[in-house]
């Protein structure tokens, strides 16, 4: 079968044009390097089928990052190249199609962002681009669909180029040539967009600004969550699903062990739905009742700020800083998404170039970023003693991410290197590309939490009807108490935080702890082990060797961790 | 050196490195000083001997240099920015 490979520079829309080719939804952000894993569907056309593929953006084909290695393999491997340019851009992308074209594969050019580019003023000649390169140059407007169709006609004529520079002081030279050719320039007053841009990269207002987004964001986020439970969720909960529970309970009393697994422990003579325990009370009461809300209420807010292209200008503004973690300022993205999820988060370390910074920041998410059903739970566990034992959680988080970086800084030898970023222009984010993108990530959670949540839930239970539970506790609890000053029951709770660290949390309450109890054990648990999923990732990405590294880091710096908050609170 | 009449802003004549510039100077790429891994870098990304540019802001604490050359903005790392040798226009 025909494989077609869609190449072109980080954040031209590559994504946005293999959703529409391909009808399956590829995620796409306004930053460079948001795809980071490829993706590859069957398009039917009138008689025939392709392979579609959606490579990571690239600058060139002589890679340095991992993202650039994977895209030089499928182009190499691919019969037709459609390289994807952002009109608005064309200089600096025709490099890309420069060497592309040195691999003598058959070749389409598409101008992306045409609407854009011509807003802005600038005019190119299509023809006389298709003719001087020798392949076919479609414009299009991917966001929209328009120039698709006839993207996709065009396959059958795609050509191999002629044009074979070679070095790259003739690849820049050429390119002069055909700008110089087939690109018009009008002068356009500045807008409040391009003020806007200059306001928010300038040091003092830039610095303000980012503060204030970043408040704004978190501020949101908790807004819209906590209205979704209060306003939503909690009614439903309580008016439908719970009368449901206790029919349930009343017509499983022929079997007292289905009743405990499904069901839950009766708290002071009725069913609660936080501390029963069953699959069906706890198990979808803390995933769907507590933190799917913050779920969708996170990935809201992020893939809104995500398609401003906000997120590489708060890289910059924190380039300075983060270096002294033995960062540079790109490291804030993997940071953000892990703060939904930490499993994007590792994924997304691909964008950053060496292995040892990605160790850094993969090691840095799994200790001291709490996922997006940690933080539900911190809000839940410790909210209501007010705001600042939450706060005090994520003060301690941030302290530990924070000396942890400049320990690796000084500890994990290799090679760190130099910033080099192209910001995009702010666009306006739009509701056709944010909804299947959150509907995605909240697709993913579900299927990701529900069969693990439900594992867990199941395991403790077992463990509680046979007694396990505390032969256990007894035997580490001792150490608990001693080291920690927390009751035995938290040992098995810890280990229970490998499944999932949320329903881990929510078994915290029951076990009526004080304030500082609590908030030694929920630090503890967000730094103790990675979970399951972020387990497995940082297995699949970084090796075994690597996932050893930051398990074992973890371990040591949570224990350190607990016992020193043991003295100081 | 050089005064422009009426305003304090000074034109260097020999080129110099892309951190000494002033935000909103514009200058031309006149030389890379580093290794061939930045060059090669900065060549993918359109910052080659010749190129226009201006310099838009530097964040403070070692951060990055901001600049803007065609139609788009690039940061780059104090590092990198110190090896970038630029011919000052105006």
């Amino acid at each position: 079968m025909k494989k077609v490979v869609l190449a072109g520079n980080p954040n031209v829309g590559k994504s946005v044009v293999f959703t529409r080719l391909s009808g399956v939804y590829a995620i796409s952000s306004n930053y460079p390097g948001t795809t980071v894993e490829i993706a590859r569907s069957m398009v039917k056309r009138d008689h025939s089928s392709f392979e579609l593929i959606d490579a990571p953006g690239t600058y060139a084909l002589e890679a340095d990052a991992e993202a650039e290695k994977i895209a030089g393999k499928l182009i190499e491997s691919a019969d037709v190249v459609i390289n994807v340019v952002d009109a608005g851009n064309l200089e600096r992308n025709l490099y890309l199609t420069f060497e592309l074209m040195e691999q003598r594969k058959p070749m389409i050019l598409a101008l992306n962002m045409w609407d854009e580019a011509k807003k802005r003023g600038i005019d190119i000649n299509i023809l006389k681009l298709s003719e001087i390169l020798g392949i076919p140059v479609i414009p299009v407007v991917a966001t929209t669909g328009e120039g698709m169709k006839k993207l996709v006609q065009s396959l059958d004529s795609a050509q191999v180029p002629v044009i074979i520079p070679g070095s790259h002081e003739l690849r820049w030279k050429e390119i002069g040539q055909v700008i110089e050719a087939v690109q018009d320039f009008s002068y356009r007053q500045p807008c409040w967009v391009d003020r806007l841009k200059e306001t928010t990269i300038q040091p003092v207002s830039g610095i303000i600004i980012g503060v204030g987004v970043l408040y704004g964001v978190f501020w949101l986020v908790r807004f819209i969550g906590e209205s979704l439970i209060t306003y939503l969720l909690d009614p439903l909960f309580y008016t439908w699903y719970f009368p449901f529970l206790l029919s349930l309970d009343r017509a499983l009393s022929f079997s007292p062990f289905l009743r405990t697994v499904l069901v839950g422990q009766p708290v002071y003579g009725t069913i609660n739905l936080e501390q029963s325990l069953g699959l069906l009370s706890t198990g979808v009461y803390v995933e769907l009742g507590v933190v799917l809300p913050y779920i969708v209420s996170f990935y809201l807010i992020l893939g809104l700020l995500e398609d401003t292209g906000y997120l590489p200008r708060l890289a910059v503004l924190l380039d300075g800083f983060l270096h002294r973690v033995g960062l540079h300022g790109y490291a804030i993205v993997p940071t953000l998404l892990g703060l939904g999820c930490n499993v994007p988060g590792v994924m997304a370390t691909r964008v950053l170039e060496s292995e040892t910074e990605r160790f850094i920041v993969t090691v840095l998410i799994s200790v001291g970023v709490p996922c997006a059903s940690q933080q539900a739970l911190v809000f839940g566990v410790l909210g209501k003693y007010g705001t600042w034992p939450v706060l005090l959680v994520y003060g301690i988080l941030f302290l530990v991410w924070l000396i942890l970086g400049v320990i690796l800084k000084y500890t994990v030898k290799g090679y760190r290197p130099a910033l080099i970023l192209e910001i995009p222009p702010y666009r306006l984010p739009y509701w056709k590309t944010i909804l299947p993108k959150l509907w995605m990530r909240v697709k993913g959670f579900l299927r990701e939490a529900l069969p693990v949540v439900s594992l867990g839930i199941l395991a403790i239970n077992l463990l509680f009807m046979t007694n396990l539970f505390q032969i256990i506790a007894r035997g580490l609890g001792p150490l608990m108490t001693t080291l920690f000053g927390l009751p035995k029951e938290v040992t098995l709770i810890l280990a229970l935080g490998f499944l999932r660290k949320d329903i881990a949390m929510s078994l915290l309450p029951p076990l009526g702890l004080s304030v500082k109890q609590l908030i030694i054990s929920t630090v503890m648990l967000a730094m103790f082990f990675p979970c399951v999923a972020t387990f497995m990732v940082i297995w699949k990405e970084l090796g075994m060797k690597r996932l050893l590294q930051a398990s074992g880091i973890m371990i040591g710096f949570s224990l350190l961790v607990g016992a020193l908050l043991r003295v100081v609170l | 050196m050089q005064m422009k009449a009426g305003k304090k802003v000074m034109i260097p004549e020999s080129p110099v490195s892309l951190v000494d510039l002033i935000p909103g100077q514009k200058g031309i790429v006149h030389q890379i000083a580093g290794g061939p891994g930045v060059e090669n870098k900065l060549c993918v990304m359109g910052v080659v001997p010749g190129k226009r540019i201006t310099k838009v802001s530097q964040l403070p604490a070692g951060g990055p240099v901001v600049i803007r050359l065609d139609e788009h903005e690039l940061a780059l790392g104090r590092g990198v920015a110190q090896k970038i040798v630029i011919k000052v226009s105006e």
